[in-house]
């Protein structure tokens, strides 16, 4: 004689969908997605907020970059050079960037700053031009090459541009990044969800035949899908976090760029928490609407 | 102003319905109706038609041509959305019995209820009385695998009924059935219509039929004709 079936539950698991083969594999993949998500998330926001830190000025300004290599007198040199600039009716303020601000600058890029305290650094002079009088770097530069040979203009304008691009590309790559997986969430939930349909195509004939409709049999899918998106998608989370945490603390001791260091704030802790919740609701939304077609085309 | 007596409402009627496919006649300009409370047995030999009419009254497959009104509502006009509240109405019971091996006898009779928004409680309570009914007390928690098959087409008839429907179908229910549990099978049936359950039990068995005082159907080559088997006044009130 066969085992009594438990009597004990709420309602009738009469769509056994939770003994399908398939929903192992989901499980993983979605997983996997997740996973994946949420080390683009801290790598595009770690890179965009490291893009927004770096201070380039406003459109106004302009840096001038003093060579001291092999200058007998450096400092009478600048103090030279800042006193001709102040004279310069356009120019309405120069600033000479001291060395510790350089070495802050230099940080994202080099990292270990003090192997470069014995180095000579060129001056950095910060000069703020009169708003509405349009920038003249020629005419500066004509003017300081006679002082300083192999002296360079840096226009932020154009530095603010290229970090403009830098961060809509990265943007870009992120939304591709995302709506990728979340084709790739919908595909396999809705090959999965036609999979088991077509399992259980002879209980789902029965239950229509006694008057189940369409809503009802798609909730049965729809919920296993949430489920197991919710389930895949936590462990995603929970074996992304260390790894977060793991390639933080290896950049700190690899002396990777600050630039490249993932960094996770609160908001995106948040958004990855979310995550599973989110994967789990387009894997609901996916496995109703594959049910609901299938059922209106067989009428 | 007179009610019409309730059985002289017409619960299926057939107005010149046909169903054909490109090649095929499955069901040839057939006229009838049942009146609601009745019992009709639908005859004919395998092919003749029956499994194909009775798709046409739970709304399974459209008529080619001409009409079929169920509850005084074309079939054609049921859409997708009111199409389960119209099974609900009807009861099934399929040769194969069509029970869900994964589940016990108690839920495989209680979804039905469960289906239209039932609590599950008050589903088994009511699918328990409806086993004992059927004389299957002892078997309320096993699996519908280890019945008989006369058994089995009791529990499909539980399953069936318990929504109390209007019309009950039942095609070849007897067929795998001998004589003994066939006759008690159909007294179940007979029990149902005297409770007020409309009656359309399809089967072959001639000896069955024999047996009951229920005027007849009988479909020959996609056409309903009178039954040489039976007396005249048996083939009567059926044919509109």
């Amino acid at each position: 004689m066969l085992p009594m079936r438990s009597q004990s539950s709420k309602t009738i698991d009469d769509i056994p969908v939770g003994q399908d083969i398939s929903s192992g594999y989901v499980c993983w993949i979605i997983g996997l997605m997740v996973f994946l998500l949420s080390l683009v998330f801290v790598g595009a926001i770690s890179l965009s907020s490291s893009l927004s830190q770096w201070n380039l000025g406003g459109v106004n300004r302009i840096t001038i970059e003093v060579p001291l290599h092999g200058v007998q007198n450096p400092e009478s040199l600048i103090e030279n050079i800042l006193a001709n600039l102040k004279q310069i009716p356009s120019i309405a303020r120069v600033r000479l960037v001291d060395n510790e601000e350089i070495l802050n600058l230099l940080q994202p890029w080099v990292g270990q700053v003090n192997l470069l305290q014995d180095l000579t650094l060129p001056a950095l002079i910060d000069v703020e031009m009169r708003p509405g009088i349009p920038k003249k770097p020629a005419e500066i530069m004509t003017f300081l090459q006679p002082l300083v040979p192999g002296v360079r203009i840096e226009e932020h304008s154009h530095w603010q541009q290229m970090q403009e691009k830098l961060r809509l590309s990265l943007e870009v790559m992120a939304y591709l990044f995302i709506s990728l997986i979340t084709i790739t969430v919908i595909i396999t939930i809705t090959l999965i969800t036609r999979s088991s349909l077509v399992t259980h195509a002879s209980i789902i004939d029965v239950l229509r035949l006694v008057g189940a409709n369409n809503d009802y049999i798609a909730h049965k899918f729809q919920k296993r899908a949430f489920w197991l998106a919710l389930k895949g998608g936590i462990w995603g989370v929970i074996i992304a976090l260390p790894t977060i945490f793991f390639l933080n603390w290896l950049s700190l001791h690899l002396g990777v760029s600050e630039a490249l260091k993932p960094t996770l704030n609160v908001f995106l802790l948040l958004t990855i928490l979310s995550l599973p919740f989110v994967v789990g609701l387009i894997s609901l939304i996916s496995a109703r609407f594959s049910v609901l077609r299938t059922l209106a085309r067989l009428g | 102003m007179a009610h019409p007596h309730p059985h002289t409402i017409e619960i299926v009627r057939f107005d010149q319905a046909s169903l054909h496919y490109p090649g095929v006649r499955i069901l040839d300009n057939l006229s009838f109706s049942l009146r609601i409370g009745s019992f009709h047995f639908l005859t004919g030999a395998s092919g003749a038609g029956k499994t194909s009419l009775l798709k046409l009254i739970y709304r399974g497959i459209l008529p080619t041509a001409g009409i079929v009104k169920v509850f005084g509502k074309d079939i054609r006009k049921i859409g997708a959305h009111t199409l389960p509240i119209f099974r609900q109405r009807i009861g099934l019971v399929l040769q194969d019995c069509r029970l869900l091996t994964h589940l016990s006898i108690i839920d495989n009779v209680a979804l039905a209820l469960t289906i239209t928004g039932v609590k599950l409680k008050i589903a088994r309570q009511q699918a328990i009385e409806l086993l004992q009914w059927a004389g299957l007390e002892d078997h309320l928690k096993h699996n519908p695998s280890i019945l008989s098959d006369g058994q089995k087409q009791r529990v499909a008839i539980a399953r069936a009924v318990i929504t109390r429907p209007l019309i009950l179908l039942a095609d070849e229910p007897t067929g795998h059935l001998d004589h003994e549990a066939a006759t008690r099978l159909v007294h179940l049936f007979q029990e149902l219509n005297r409770m007020g359950t409309t009656i359309l039990l399809a089967t072959h068995s001639r000896s069955l039929v024999a047996e009951f005082p229920y005027p007849e159907l009988h479909l020959f080559q996609g056409q309903l004709i009178a039954n040489p088997y039976n007396p005249p006044e048996q083939n009567y009130a059926s044919y509109a």
